[in-house]
């Protein structure tokens, strides 16, 4: 490998790097929170740190964050559709 | 001369890519929803039976849960440096990263093994008579828990084969890495398998733990 | 180039038929045909597979009919009868409508209403090809087998824990033709989004096109969700793991919320290509302008999305709490809004127009007719109270029938004596057709009309035996079963022939507007000699200022042929 190459590597390593450690940070936060005696609040917690690390996988690791619109429209749509289903699903069983 | 990588009924590289990865996405919105109905059945399960499915979740292997979402992260790491390697021209650490990527999710699937033979002996199946746990919804959460880790588990092992036939079309041809959207195209599926580890991860592992 | 929108699009005359190379002569091995990539050809495949399915799912719809001509359940077993009406819905559902506009003329025609050469995947086209045939020798093998009693919609906990017929081959079967179809679908919206030829911006699309594209992304939302019920219905019952089963916590409600979310949009899988068609046709035989173009784009658009809001109308008596009925209730008529714009809009499209009544504009017309008629009753269905009433009666049999078989299959007609002249290059015969097009309207009413009165009457569906005072109506059902059994066996012999004997079609046999029509037919393999460049929005029959033609030659003229 020659020293070029190695500069190049580390350049394009640099932000998927830090991703990791936030995603690793994320994922401790998670596991950590999941012990401590939140009631109902800890699947509130655990749900929105396993989104956070889910954004930083499709923005940075996925690339959303320099795809173009119609690109990030269709990452989007299915996770719409789903809370078609959440919404109009649960009218049913919050009301029973 | 053109590349080999372009295909019918394309006559560019970048178009071809752009229409690739708008393909993937697609397909991956299909996939969000396929795994939706696991999530949407969970979820409503969960809110009926709460107390119970905090019970089950106590039951399952936070060890083996958690290692294996350090080995998911790690190799979703190792997948994002192969495709920005194939696409900055540095096909030789790309070929590097890519039977590292795969060799995690082998690692991952030899740990779900240990996990699933721990299960089975603790007679966690909700299927098959002994089940320990008296609750009426933990059968519930034990029967989404082997369906959504065993789908997951058939996708993982679709991306090994798919990060090995990147490895396998471009020893030849390296190039091959830079011109066909395959390499975005597969990492885009192996990040997507590991979004949805994430998820199950918290709702499998994480609940009554408190 | 005078007072007419002229040159709608840029055109080159192509070489005359006959010319030796088009897509039907450009490989004459069976080989050639199996591992084309062509989307042409793969229309063609599809429409072969179809076609033995429409008649699989007729002769078994067919059978029933007979033992319906008398109370006492004396033709078949019950069992048998039970598996009859199953194989019927789930053979024409999965097997004939989801894939019959969309993979056939779908397929055939979407590249070359764009200008384009090919889908954005061909290769991923055949290979979902492959997997209809896959799950369909699934489905025949559950069919020898023995068959399955679950009756189409798989409702747990019958099809989980009782049900002695093969459900999980059947299962398996529309798993895997779902797959078949969400490719298709994800092809065609890359296809559009990547293949529009110079000038075909979004609002120039054809609405077929539009319908294609909105079709398709129902196909990849609605499709993976009812893989996953297929999935936990069949691991409940091959594991005898709990999900829905009700002795153990689980809701079986669930299963038919997941299932409807799925198979409610499927309605408008089967709908929407047939909006698409009739555009195409009414435009074309009225040599009138659509009328309100975007509006009829928004209305597909919407009914995609809010087509997804209203599967609760399914489960108004299963125990679906009546607050969630409500909500699905006015989503219902929500969704009927869109649909009855676009009813105006056709006819709105056909006023003062100069029309000729060919035969795909009958079935047109027939279309419009039928789905009127099939969209209104849906609304009564929709309404709770007389819902409580209709559920589960002959009134909701008749009622999707008008929809599924008067509107769907009615536009598949059209579509396809529209297009045959380009896909096989040769004319049928007219007056045959045009008789087909009214027997198939009146088959279709004297069977389906007298089901409307005996649900609305009380008569069940589903039942083997019935009360005497039905019969009247059942014997006037099943002899217009025979009609219209005649009405769908006679294309298919001028059909046939005019593949042999038929006058050579020429490029654009109806002077019709549209890319399909500027290039041979049979088009060449890659579609255009040379690529069509779009300069103007589509269905340009007349200019502006002056109405339509009685001679219907505007456009030959305008493209200075005449």
């Amino acid at each position: 490998m020659t020293p070029e190459e190695r500069h190049r590597i580390i350049a394009i390593a640099r932000a998927p790097s830090l991703v990791l450690l936030g995603l690793v940070l994320l994922f401790g936060a998670n596991l950590g929170l999941s012990f401590a005696a939140l009631g109902r609040f800890n699947l509130v917690a655990n749900l929105l740190i396993a989104a956070a690390m889910v954004a930083l996988i499709a923005l940075f690791f996925m690339e959303l964050i320099r795809s173009s619109a119609i690109h990030r429209l269709a990452a989007v749509v299915g996770i719409f559709w789903l809370m078609f289903f959440f919404v109009l699903g649960f009218a049913d069983y919050l009301t029973r | 001369m053109p590349s080999v990588a372009l295909r019918e009924p394309w006559q560019d590289l970048g178009h071809q890519r752009n229409s690739a990865v708008l393909g993937m996405w697609l397909f991956l919105g299909t996939e969000i929803l396929f795994f939706g109905g696991i999530f949407a059945g969970y979820s409503v399960y969960r809110f009926l039976h709460t107390a119970d499915f905090l019970a089950a979740g106590r039951e399952t292997n936070i060890y083996y849960g958690s290692v294996n979402t350090l080995v998911l992260l790690v190799s979703s790491f190792v997948m994002s440096l192969g495709s920005r390697a194939a696409r900055a021209g540095l096909f030789r650490f790309a070929r590097l990263c890519f039977p590292v990527t795969a060799v995690l999710g082998m690692v991952f699937l030899t740990l779900k093994g240990f996990e699933y033979n721990d299960d089975l002996e603790k007679h966690l199946f909700p299927g098959a008579s002994g089940f320990p746990l008296p609750e009426a919804g933990a059968g519930l959460f034990w029967a989404f828990y082997w369906v959504a880790t065993v789908v997951h588990t058939i996708h993982l092992t679709v991306g090994i084969g798919a990060v090995f036939r990147l490895q396998i079309l471009s020893r030849d041809d390296p190039q091959w890495l830079n011109d066909s959207p395959s390499a975005e195209v597969t990492s885009l599926y192996w990040h997507f398998v590991d979004c949805i580890w994430v998820f199950l991860y918290a709702l499998i592992y994480l609940p009554g733990r408190s | 180039m005078s007072d007419i929108t002229a040159g709608a699009y840029e055109y080159s005359r192509t070489p005359s038929i006959g010319a030796v190379d088009n897509y039907l002569t450009h490989g004459r091995t069976l080989r050639s045909w199996l591992v084309t990539t062509d989307h042409k050809r793969i229309g063609i495949l599809y429409a072969l597979s179809i076609t033995v399915f429409f008649f699989i799912g007729a002769i078994a719809m067919a059978i029933v009919r007979l033992d319906l001509i008398t109370p006492a359940p004396d033709l078949v077993s019950d069992d048998t009868y039970n598996k009859l009406f199953t194989l019927h819905g789930i053979v024409m559902v999965w097997f004939f409508l989801i894939p019959s506009i969309p993979a056939t003329f779908g397929n055939f025609m979407l590249p070359l209403m764009i200008g384009a050469k090919d889908v954005a995947f061909p290769r991923l086209n055949l290979t979902s090809w492959y997997l209809f045939v896959i799950g369909a020798l699934f489905t025949i093998g559950c069919i020898v087998a023995g068959g399955v009693d679950t009756g189409w919609t798989f409702y747990t906990p019958y099809s989980s824990q009782y049900s002695h017929g093969f459900v999980i081959p059947a299962a398996a079967g529309v798993f895997i033709t779902g797959f078949s179809s969400i490719l298709t679908g994800l092809n065609f919206i890359t296809t559009i989004h990547s293949l529009r030829t110079p000038g075909m911006h979004w609002f120039r699309l054809p609405l077929f096109v539009w319908a294609m594209y909105t079709t398709s992304a129902v196909m990849i939302l609605a499709t993976p969700v009812l893989a996953m019920t297929l999935l936990l219905m069949s691991a409940e019952r091959f594991f005898g793991i709990p999900i829905f089963d009700p002795a153990r916590g689980g809701d079986p409600l669930l299963f038919q919320h997941l299932f409807w979310f799925y198979s409610h949009p499927a309605v408008y899988i089967m709908i929407l290509p047939a909006m698409g068609v009739v555009s195409e046709i009414f435009t074309c035989y009225a040599r009138r302008r659509i009328f309100g173009y975007s509006f009829m784009v928004y209305c597909m658009v919407g009914i995609a999305v809010v087509g997804f809001f209203v599967w609760g109308h399914h489960m108004f008596v299963a125990g679906q709490s009546p607050f969630a009925n409500l909500v699905f209730s006015f989503m219902s008529f929500v969704v009927a809004v869109p649909s009855a714009i676009k009813v105006f809009n056709w006819t709105a499209t056909l006023y003062r127009g100069q029309i000729t009544f060919e035969s795909p504009f009958l079935y047109c017309l027939g279309f419009l007719w039928l789905f009127t008629f099939g969209g209104l009753t849906g609304l009564v269905l929709a309404t709770v109270p007389l819902d409580v009433h209709l559920t589960d009666t002959y009134f909701v049999v008749a009622h999707f029938h008008y929809i599924m078989v008067g509107g769907s299959v009615s536009a598949f007609f059209a579509a396809l004596h529209y297009w045959w002249p380009k896909i096989t290059g040769r004319m049928y015969d007219e007056a045959w057709a045009r008789f087909a097009a009214i027997l198939m309207f009146f088959g279709f009413n004297l069977t389906f009309f007298p089901q409307f009165i005996m649900g609305y009457a009380g008569m069940p569906r589903r039942y083997h035996a019935y009360a005497p005072e039905f019969q009247i109506f059942h014997v006037l059902s099943t002899a217009g079963a025979a009609v219209l059994g005649a009405a769908y066996a006679l294309p298919a012999l001028y059909l046939l022939w005019s593949l042999r004997r038929g006058e050579r079609a020429g490029p654009n046999p109806w002077c019709a507007t549209g890319l399909e029509w500027q290039t041979e037919s049979p088009p060449p393999r890659d579609n255009f000699r040379t690529p069509p460049v779009v300069v103007a929005a589509p269905y340009q029959y007349h200019s502006e200022t002056h109405g339509p033609d009685y001679q219907h030659r505007d456009i030959e003229r305008a493209q200075g042929t005449v």
